[in-house]
């Protein structure tokens, strides 16, 4: 369109604009994608935990740890390892809803006894960790009944940001199991399988293996070279953003840079709770280790978080050809290795760190529900999140975007873009009411005995 | 007995937290009862309970409620700021007038004191801290309070300061203890002034005396 002086407005013929389009230096195409880029950031940003409840949930665990360290039983009393592990640690933590409803962040801990499994059994494991637990006041009344592999602790404020901690009693997993591990990943990450308590639903203990710290660290190495040149640039806008937080860069914690790839899985595991809700399908939906293990697997270090997506979701496409058995000749060639499908019919998604583990070992039952679940989501990400870009304006845009990621979440996300921050956070629920603020408190004393 | 003033206080403050209410016991009155609350502070927001007594004295509002928790959640243990008589100890004394001069009411010294310090002790119960700080007990956190009052970066220099509360030698045009090499009156002359209102000369030589006793203690030992 030109303006001229007088107030009339000309259309310019149609050729003229799309020359414009495609060999013009401003080409709105490609505007269009930062800025597109740049509003799937912020809604990343806006479902992750913030810096400051980041802290709190840090400060939290580390208070459950220092109680359990602080026991007078032996073997308890400062021998016990813990550390964050599952998606807090990951940095692919979102807000999870639940029944329609934002529910509480979920922070896992492992909890390493250091005993080893030739002595002990699961059930005076798990019970020598919920016993400590109950010996404390507070927790006693936090904490949830027992769970199948771990003790909860329930963060839960009737109206503000909650979260629960999942403790997971754990111990060193035996050494042969690890020199079977060893044959298929490093030694320095089978050494950190676990041996975790399973109990049935018939009231019977277990073992199980586990990895959360290989797994950790085999996504670290994942991400290290796009993370080493981020991390400076990143660093300083958190800070600046929270200078009342920290004292310098340097206390920005690394949980807190954000690559392409984090968001992205962010973003896919939120487009996942929304599309599957109230769905046929929302007891098959994909879980969240299948969308992180697949997703780490497919990045090629992109720089911004459209192309990451789009080419995740685009390879990810091609593997649908395996739900018919017919296709599967075409997948034997050693460059298909994310998803395998053997003659049985069986589908195969190794844990990166436990070859033993497959995550899509129930995807053939009931006629490949899950695999159909799987490659529907797929599917769907590609029209609501990637060929969006086709609508040609950010308005339309945005408009698509509130039906995959929640309202408040896109408004507030386009919100920040355009430099006002009007819209309540999606972390706030509908009918909330903001606590009122506590502004200057006094600090409590105490009269000396006169 | 209760005077209007007193009553209308009662009034509002039952009608905000509609689980609490009054009794009368040996002429002393008492408000009870169960005190919900929802707060926030630096975005972490806590909604609890208490049951809690509020005694209102005879000389109210020139002396102070006390408030005590009675349903047998916070121990009554100097950690955790409980007065020898079972009364929160919501702060120093000047800390506590400063902090409701504004709002000199029973809703105001229940939302601006006495919820804080259930806060802080919902707060402590999860995280092992409390969130706004703690002032040390007996007269050195009388200390503190002066030292951050004035903003003066040592315990010397506020107990200088309060001398001229505590004495009759407050000159404008004096140069100010705090060492910043300017008259009185255009440093820390301001802060002085605003204090006099909150206690007379008699409260402040205490202070003085206490602080002065407790710095040599000090000093002496080491």
């Amino acid at each position: 369109m030109l303006h001229y002086k007088y107030g009339h407005t000309i259309m310019l013929p149609y050729k003229v604009k799309s020359l414009k389009y495609f060999f013009g230096e401003d080409n709105p195409l490609k505007n269009l994608q930062e800025n597109y880029n740049k509003v799937l950031e912020k809604i990343s940003d806006e479902l992750d935990i913030s810096p400051t409840n980041y802290q709190k949930a840090v400060k939290s665990y580390e208070h459950v740890a220092n109680w359990l360290n602080d026991s007078d039983d032996s073997l308890l009393n400062g021998n016990l390892h813990i550390y964050p592990q599952g998606s807090f640690r990951l940095g692919t933590v979102i807000r999870p809803i639940i029944g329609g409803v934002e529910a509480n962040y979920d922070i896992d801990l492992v909890c390493k006894l250091p005993i080893l499994k030739e002595s002990t059994n699961p059930q005076t494991i798990k019970e020598l960790i919920g016993e400590r637990l109950k010996e404390h006041g507070t927790f006693r009344k936090m904490l949830d009944d027992e769970g199948k592999r771990c003790w909860t602790l329930e963060y839960a404020e009737n109206n503000g940001i909650g979260f629960h901690i999942d403790i997971l009693p754990s111990i060193q997993e035996g050494s042969d199991i690890v020199s079977f591990i060893q044959q298929f990943v490093p030694f320095s990450i089978a050494v950190k399988s676990i041996a975790i308590t399973d109990k049935s639903k018939s009231g019977y203990y277990d073992w199980e293996t586990s990895n959360p710290d290989g797994y950790a660290e085999w996504f670290d190495e994942v991400k290290k070279p796009i993370f080493r040149k981020l991390v400076r640039s990143q660093k300083e806008y958190l800070f600046s953003e929270n200078v009342s937080f920290y004292n310098s860069i340097d206390d920005v914690p690394d949980q807190l840079v954000k690559t392409p790839l984090q968001r992205a899985i962010q973003i896919l595991k939120r487009h996942r709770d929304i599309r599957f809700l109230n769905h046929e399908l929302e007891s098959d939906k994909p879980i969240s280790m299948i969308i992180t293990t697949l997703a780490a697997k497919l990045y090629e270090q992109e720089e911004d978080v459209y192309t990451t997506l789009k080419n995740i979701v685009e390879k990810l496409d091609d593997y649908s050809q395996l739900l018919n058995l017919d296709n599967i000749q075409y997948f034997q060639e050693e460059s298909y290795n994310i998803i395998k499908r053997g003659q049985d019919g069986k589908w195969y998604i190794p844990n990166p760190v436990n070859p033993n583990e497959n995550f899509a070992d129930r995807w053939h039952e009931n006629g490949n529900r899950r695999a159909n679940a799987f490659f529907y989501w797929i599917r769907c990400i590609k029209t609501d999140i990637i060929d969006i870009l086709k609508l040609g304006d950010m308005q339309s845009i945005g408009k698509s975007l509130e039906y995959s990621f929640g309202e408040t979440a896109t408004k507030r996300a386009l919100g920040r873009i355009n430099g006002s921050n009007n819209y309540p956070s999606i972390i706030v629920p509908v009918n909330f009411k903001e606590p009122e603020e506590i502004a200057n408190p006094t600090k409590p004393w105490r009269k000396n005995a006169e | 007995m209760l005077n209007n003033q007193k009553l209308k206080e009662i009034e509002a403050l039952l009608n905000k937290y509609k689980a609490l209410k009054t009794r009368e016991e040996k002429g002393i009155y008492f408000v009870e009862g169960f005190l919900t609350f929802s707060r926030r502070h630096n975005e972490f927001s806590i909604k609890d309970t208490y049951y809690i007594q509020i005694e209102i004295p005879s000389r109210y509002p020139k002396k102070l409620p006390l408030t005590r928790e009675i349903g047998g959640r916070i121990l009554r243990i100097p950690d955790n700021h409980i007065n020898e008589d079972g009364s929160f100890c919501l702060g120093t004394e000047l800390d506590t007038k400063m902090k409701i001069a504004k709002i000199n009411t029973l809703l105001g010294y229940v939302d601006e004191l006495v919820i804080p310090f259930l806060y802080s002790f919902s707060y402590k119960e999860k995280f092992g801290e409390m969130p706004f700080g703690e002032r040390s007990h007996g007269y050195l956190g009388v200390l503190e309070f002066y030292k951050d009052y004035f903003k003066t970066d040592s315990y010397l220099k506020a107990l200088k300061l309060l001398a001229l509360l505590a004495g009759n030698i407050y000159k404008g045009f004096h140069k100010c203890p705090c060492g910043s090499n300017k008259l009185l009156k255009n440093c820390h002359g301001k802060y002085i002034n605003r204090l006099k209102s909150y206690k007379n000369k008699h409260n402040f030589k205490k202070d003085f005396d206490n602080c002065y006793e407790m710095i040599a203690n000090y000093v002496k030992q080491s």
